[in-house]
């Protein structure tokens, strides 16, 4: 794996927060930095932090000021930025999230595919073809961010959000891919629809996906999505990891270099 | 299950069950939600003679109307000015009290009783009860994520005709109305300040922008709510762009959008976000934050994380005095001449008369 050739910045984010900042980047080498540190920092315990939350370029870690302070964290993450860069974060899974890209609910593929000269069986394949890598969840509980497309795939953000996306829709937005846990609004272009259930109170954890995973989308057809998101509404179905070791090898750095 | 409830007759403009807010999540998007203003949730909880922690409603603009279905409860309301009518079962009697700026009470209510709160000077406050709020735990908090749609009562404000669980009796002393004195801001008549310190992308607006980020008086918007205040003022320009790669929001980010106008961020704040964030007002000043509504006025003063640090931490000794002076409503010397005044107990006030 390419090392990450920049030292991040670390700095207070108020008194309550430190953040430890790689730059303006979207990049799987940048990424896996950031998830290999959270797990460290995971690890470390490090007195009177309470949570650190990864993103694609930084790792906020926010703390205590009853129990500590940000200098002191920032000292304790120097220490743990200057360990090893690159380890594979050890929980890392791989999934097959099944996807319908019909027409009926992938409702802009034929604006995508205007928009990129491209077939509509071409976007699918593309997009379907890829291995995406999870590098961070947000925006609403369970939301994955998923990279990255190759370059005929890269699309602007839509000129008009759309206040209600449907439950499941898989949408493209600047070489990447999010899936709306819930029925949301959303400026993103709508490829596919997949009936996997996203975030569930009561699964532990609650969330399906974490930042490091790894997921490939399976084209399903209209009929299967009908039975698989009946069966995920009714608690019996939901997707399971694939076997991969603990030390997963890097994907082709080509699909991913922005 | 203890079986006892508030029920709620008229639900206040929006009333949430909120506790700490739930923590270690935000890395799989889910907002830590919870008291947008921690101060007032706890000095309630300790004055209604709550455990630690206990959930409490939080009540937004305007409180609910709640009627007791349990033997006894003691309340508290801290947070903002209210007057605060109870409706007597056993008699018929109406009570009154006064809560703010100063003094916040605490009553015990009885099987049947109504409590009625009505408007709030201020955008927020807290009811707390001895015995707790008892809405289920999710994911280890019972606070309610409206964006997620779950915690608290279903995930929403309260409505009409629900049943608030509360928890057990508390052993808490005698039925006395009870007392506690700590003023809370905004003061009336000049712009709060909030202390905030330079955020990571403070560079992303110019150097004239960030500075007058910090010299002109902004007002919060309409739109204010638990995600955020949206603020008005002259916008502040952006350089290299508005857009950032999206990263983590801290609570008390200032996070300044394409159109200049910065937005702060509170409790229900998505996890991430694209825009570039310039400062973030320190732990202890949030809470006041959480008390500003829409048409407040306010300033941002520039410190160090470090000034934010021992801020918090003289604010934490502050609130241990302040619970540790809980007493008598009534003290000698400590005449609530508003309530007399209104009680036609009084025609004029005279600053060391109690009749």
């Amino acid at each position: 794996m390419a090392a990450v050739t920049t030292s991040p910045t670390i700095q207070p984010f108020g008194d309550a927060a430190v953040v430890v900042d790689y730059g303006e980047t979207i990049d799987r080498a940048l990424s896996a930095e950031v998830i290999a540190l959270d797990a460290r920092v995971a690890a470390a315990r490090i007195p009177g932090v309470i949570e650190a939350v990864p993103s694609f370029r930084s790792l906020l870690v926010t703390l205590d000021p009853l129990a500590t302070e940000p200098a002191a964290v920032i000292e304790a993450l120097q220490a743990l930025t200057r360990a090893a860069p690159g380890e594979a974060a050890g929980e890392a899974r791989v999934w097959r999230l099944p996807c319908c890209y019909d027409p009926d609910l992938a409702l802009d593929l034929e604006g995508v595919a205007a928009q990129t000269g491209l077939t509509p069986d071409k976007v699918v394949a593309l997009h379907a073809d890829c291995a995406h890598h999870v590098y961070m969840l947000g925006f609403l509980p369970g939301t994955p961010y998923l990279g990255d497309l190759p370059e005929p795939l890269r699309i602007p953000r839509r000129a008009e959000p759309r206040l209600r996306l449907p439950q499941g829709s898989v949408a493209t937005a600047t070489g990447l891919t999010v899936i709306y846990p819930v029925e949301s609004p959303g400026g993103w272009s709508v490829i596919g629809r997949s009936p996997a259930p996203l975030f569930s109170l009561d699964q532990a954890p609650p969330a399906l996906l974490a930042p490091g995973d790894t997921v490939r989308f399976e084209p399903i057809s209209r009929a299967e999505y009908d039975r698989l998101f009946a069966a995920a509404q009714a608690g019996e179905w939901r997707p399971e990891p694939e076997k991969a070791p603990a030390n997963a090898p890097e994907h082709a750095p080509e699909r991913g270099a922005p | 299950m203890s079986g006892a409830a508030f029920r709620v007759i008229e639900p206040g403009l929006s009333t949430t069950v909120q506790d700490a807010g739930r923590f270690g999540l935000q890395r799989l998007g889910v907002p830590t939600a919870g008291a947008v203003d921690r101060v007032s949730w706890r000095l309630a909880n300790a004055l209604a003679g709550a455990e630690e922690g206990a959930a409490a409603l939080e009540m937004r603009i305007a409180g609910p109307t709640l009627e007791l279905e349990a033997e006894r409860a003691r309340i508290a309301l801290v947070g903002a000015p209210a007057t605060l009518l109870v409706d007597r079962a056993a008699t018929g009697a109406t009570e009154t009290y006064s809560a703010g700026p100063r003094l916040w009470p605490s009553v015990v209510l009885l099987a049947g009783d109504r409590l009625r709160i009505g408007a709030l000077k201020g955008a927020t406050a807290y009811l707390a009860v001895d015995r707790g709020i008892d809405a289920p735990l999710a994911l280890g908090s019972r606070s309610t994520s409206t964006r997620g749609g779950f915690g608290g009562i279903e995930g929403r404000a309260l409505r009409a005709g629900d049943r608030v669980p509360l928890g057990p009796t508390r052993e808490s002393g005698d039925d006395a109305p009870r007392g506690l004195r700590h003023e809370l801001g905004p003061a009336p008549g000049a712009p709060a300040v909030l202390r905030a310190a330079p955020g990571p992308q403070r560079d992303r607006v110019t150097e004239a922008a960030f500075a007058r980020f910090f010299e002109q008086e902004w007002r919060v918007g309409a739109a204010a709510d638990r995600m955020g205040l949206r603020l008005e003022g002259a916008p502040l320009a952006h350089q290299d762009g508005h857009d950032i790669v999206s990263d983590a929001t801290a609570a008390g980010a200032v996070q300044v959008p394409g159109d200049g106008k910065p937005i702060l961020l509170l409790a229900d704040r998505g996890t991430t976000g694209g825009y570039p964030k310039i400062a973030c007002v320190i732990s202890a000043d949030l809470p006041l934050a959480g008390r500003l509504g829409p048409g407040a006025a306010l300033r941002f003063a520039l410190v160090t994380a470090e000034q934010g640090v021992a801020a918090r931490r003289a604010q934490e000794r502050e609130i241990r005095a302040a619970i540790a002076r809980i007493g008598p409503l009534s003290e000698p010397g400590d005449v609530d001449l508003e309530s007399l005044y209104r009680e036609n107990l009084v025609t004029a006030r005279a600053p060391d008369s109690e009749a």
